[in-house]
């Protein structure tokens, strides 16, 4: 039993060094990557439905040289997306936008989950709670009958 | 006169299914066994006129009748025999035929495994629902959707223009969409038993277990269609990936999502005789969102690489949405108060808890996809601007709910009925924790980085190992008890809960897909390259080598192949050849990648361009690992999902 604590205790603390190094690890972003991330989340103007990282039409590999220039030259996520969006309109963005109308497309549904979760825990708390099994006094009385004279 | 026959027969299924519902819902009002067998009959009539319509569509694809439109816009003289046939899907059209045909299949199905119960109500109504879904679609190909319509004109065109590009380019394309609709189609029949449950107060767990076996076969069929047409896109559309977010993805995905929570939360209402109102409304969204996903692909109204075809068709299939919708509601307030059962569940750490759990997060997934995929419809329909939502939402919504799922099938099927301690919990995953941790540590030695690859990882590892550990605990019990060998006692095992097994086996597909996910999400190394003849790059260790291009011309299609040599270090692998083919009727020409497969990853090659006036062909190169998974994941869970449909078998005792 000891020893079964023990190895849960060594487990616990095995995982928080890996999350650690996790966490620490997934800072840092090569260029390569950034171009990668940046490709998926802007549509490719002349496609239907691929992002400018998925495809292979000229347009979208100017766009990814674009990326990656502009990487080197130090600009960030927002300016390397507002250079496009001043292109091509707000429709090269493929995340919706967080404020506004995009407020819905976010929010349903963490509000959808967390009211969902609110309602399973309020309803097991309840549950648990509540006595296994009530028998009333109507039923007490029929088990005595029957007890008595199991033929009734 | 193919088309004359052609209409003929699906006249004859519509009205059959109509006469049908009118004679059943008679014979069950006057309790007239009679007139309901005429109306069971008309089961096999429309079935019959379902079968000729095929057959005709068929014999005219094949015998090049171009005075039917359909087969004018969708086939050419030069189509090969099995993209001919393969046509009978590649349209609007000809998909509601298939559509309807697949219907009927399973009508006739369940109208044989029910013969014996025809007169019980609950089988009387479900066939009226099912006829009434027949004839909606019968209808619908005999007004906007008509598969037989003429060309028009006063000469026959002696050529057709061929199918879409796309749909001609790989073998793939002849299984995938006919396994969708297998899945989608299939959950009219237990939404037909649930609406018959209701209709005839009996919401018991009679019509759970009477539409068991129609529920799993059309899960299956859904997942496999779901996960054959990720490979198709891999294969053939060239961008490397093999799930896009596109709308139409996402139409097969959300009741696919429906149903696996139904899956399971079906499980808690046998046991236990509770959540009756959510489980038949998971039955009902299920048929409803199929019809939804119809809706959005079919009626155009969202953009999408998948939009080959658009119509008229999408009033129709909106106000039958709402029919549905709206019936099945109203019947369940209905009969709301009656449907209440005093049900309750004693502790949170017990496998019912862990299938509400479950419920709580695929019902949320599905949301996430449902509002991701209309909203860009509202933003229009609010703001007149077009927008599309793509990958990082779904993937920054989605890969939560994907860790949190792959955590719940680790520890949920280790937790018993009813209740448990936390002592029985921590003894038995013990060893599953500790091949979890190990697996995410060596993932981080070996340089993995990304908080969801590395969960991925481990929790796949943590659940796999609790179903071997489960499989051996098992199998030792049995083998001490019953002194069998060790395939034997496997067999044996396996056939005394077929359905439990199976379930596990589903898992483990569900551990590989979630793993080649993660891998291929989040360590793909990708290099576009420009390469003149005898240049070479290297990506991680591999060396491709331009070696020159081959040109090739059918009547079909126009191919530049270009020829690479492979070399994987410094060992020879062998000569791939990505191409570029144009059609006659394509604007712009397709890629078709070349993929040198191994269990470890793929080497994935891709030509952007042939060459061009200085001689250089553009080439993507992208080393995908586990890839191969997601295709062995998927077959496993199609094997886990045959041997769920097992007959349980009862051992004699001896």
């Amino acid at each position: 039993m000891k020893l079964r604590t023990a190895a849960w205790g060594i487990i616990a603390a095995a995982f928080i060094v890996i999350a650690t190094t996790v966490a620490i690890r997934s800072g840092d972003e090569t260029t390569s990557q950034r171009t990668q991330r940046l490709g998926r989340e802007l549509a490719c103007p002349v496609c239907t439905g691929e992002s400018v990282g998925a495809s292979n039409s000229s347009e979208a590999r100017a766009m990814r040289k674009i990326i990656q220039q502009s990487i080197k030259d130090g600009e960030s996520d927002g300016e390397i997306k507002a250079r496009f969006v001043a292109a091509y309109g707000e429709r090269v963005l493929l995340e919706p936008d967080r404020g506004g109308l995009g407020v819905l497309v976010w929010g349903l549904p963490i509000i959808g989950i967390t009211v969902g979760a609110g309602g399973l825990y309020l309803v097991l708390r309840r549950w648990s709670r509540a006595p296994r099994l009530v028998a009333s006094d109507a039923d007490e009385r029929l088990v005595e009958k029957l007890r008595e004279d199991p033929r009734s | 006169m193919l088309q004359t026959f052609g209409t003929f027969s699906l006249t004859l299924a519509a009205s059959s299914a109509f006469v049908g519902v009118c004679l059943l819902v008679l014979g069950i009002f006057r309790s007239d066994k009679t007139l309901a067998a005429y109306g069971r009959r008309c089961v096999w009539i429309t079935l019959g006129g379902s079968t000729a319509s095929i057959v005709a569509m068929e014999w005219a694809l094949n015998s090049h009748d171009y005075s039917i439109n359909y087969v004018f816009r969708n086939v050419a003289n030069a189509t090969p025999r099995l993209f001919t046939i393969t046509a009978l899907w590649g349209a609007l059209e000809g998909s509601i035929l298939l559509w309807g045909f697949v219907l009927m299949l399973y009508m006739a199905a369940t109208a044989l495994r029910f013969r014996s119960r025809a007169d019980d109500p609950i089988v009387a109504w479900a066939t009226v629902v099912q006829l009434l879904v027949a004839l909606f679609f019968f209808v619908l190909m005999l007004g906007p959707a008509d598969p037989f319509a003429a060309t028009g004109g006063i000469v026959t065109p002696l050529d057709g223009s061929g199918p879409n590009a796309l749909l001609q380019n790989h073998p793939l394309m002849a299984f995938h969409p006919p396994m969708l609709y297998a899945g989608y189609v299939g959950f009219t029949i237990p939404f037909s038993f649930a609406i018959a449950a209701l209709v005839t107060r009996r919401f018991g767990e009679g019509w759970l277990a009477d539409t068991r076996r129609a529920t799993l076969v059309a899960w299956g069929f859904l997942t496999s269609g779901i996960v054959l047409g990720a490979w198709w896109s891999y294969e053939v559309l060239g961008w490397g990936g093999y799930w896009a977010w596109d709308p139409v993805e996402n139409a097969s995905l959300l009741p696919w999502l429906t149903a696996t929570a139904f899956v399971h939360s079906v499980m808690v209402q046998e046991r236990r005789a509770m959540l009756r109102v959510w489980n038949l409304s998971l039955v009902i969204a299920t048929f409803a969102l199929t019809i939804l996903g119809t809706f959005l692909t079919r009626s155009g109204v969202i953009d999408s690489v998948h939009a080959f075809s658009e119509s008229d068709i999408g009033v129709w299939l909106l106000a039958f949405l709402g029919m549905v919708v709206v019936g099945s509601l109203a019947l369940i307030a209905w009969r709301g108060d009656s449907l209440r059962t005093p049900g309750r569940i004693d502790s949170p750490l017990s496998r019912e808890a862990a299938f509400l759990f479950n419920n709580l997060l695929f019902a949320g997934f599905a949301l996430v996809v449902l509002v991701g995929t209309v909203y860009p419809l509202l933003v229009e329909a609010l703001r007149d601007q077009r927008l599309t939502v793509g990958e990082p939402y779904f993937r920054s919504m989605t890969t939560p709910i994907g860790i949190a799922l792959l955590f719940l099938m680790a520890v949920a099927p280790v937790l018993p009925w009813r209740a448990t301690s936390t002592e029985v919990l921590r003894a038995r995953l013990l060893l599953p924790a500790v091949c979890g941790v190990l697996v995410m540590g060596s993932v981080v030695l070996l340089g993995g980085d990304g908080i969801a690859q590395v969960a991925a990882f481990g929790l796949g590892a943590f659940a796999s190992a609790g179903i071997l550990r489960n499989l051996w605990m098992s199998l030792r019990a049995r083998r001490r008890a019953h002194k069998e060998i060790l395939p034997l006692a496997l067999v044996r095992l396996v056939r005394g809960n077929p359905r439990v097994w199976g379930g596990l086996v589903v898992h483990l597909g569900v551990v590989a897909i979630a793993v080649a996910i993660a891998a291929s999400s989040g360590y793909t190394t990708r290099v576009e390259a420009q390469l003149e003849i005898d240049d070479s790059i290297t990506v991680r260790n591999y060396t491709v080598t331009y070696l020159g291009s081959v040109e090739s011309k059918s009547s079909q299609k126009q191919t530049v192949k270009a020829q690479l040599l492979i070399e994987e270090d410094g060992e020879k692998v062998g000569v791939y050849e990505p191409a570029i083919s144009s059609f006659p009727n394509a604007r712009s020409a397709i890629g078709t990648p070349s993929v040198v497969t191994s269990w470890r990853e793929d080497l994935y090659l891709s030509l952007a361009n042939s060459e061009d006036d200085q001689g250089k062909i553009g080439l993507t190169v992208s080393v995908n690992p586990l890839v191969l998974w997601l295709w062995i994941g998927g077959g496993v869970m199609a094997f886990g999902t045959l041997l769920c449909l097992l007959p349980k078998r009862r051992e004699v005792l001896e």
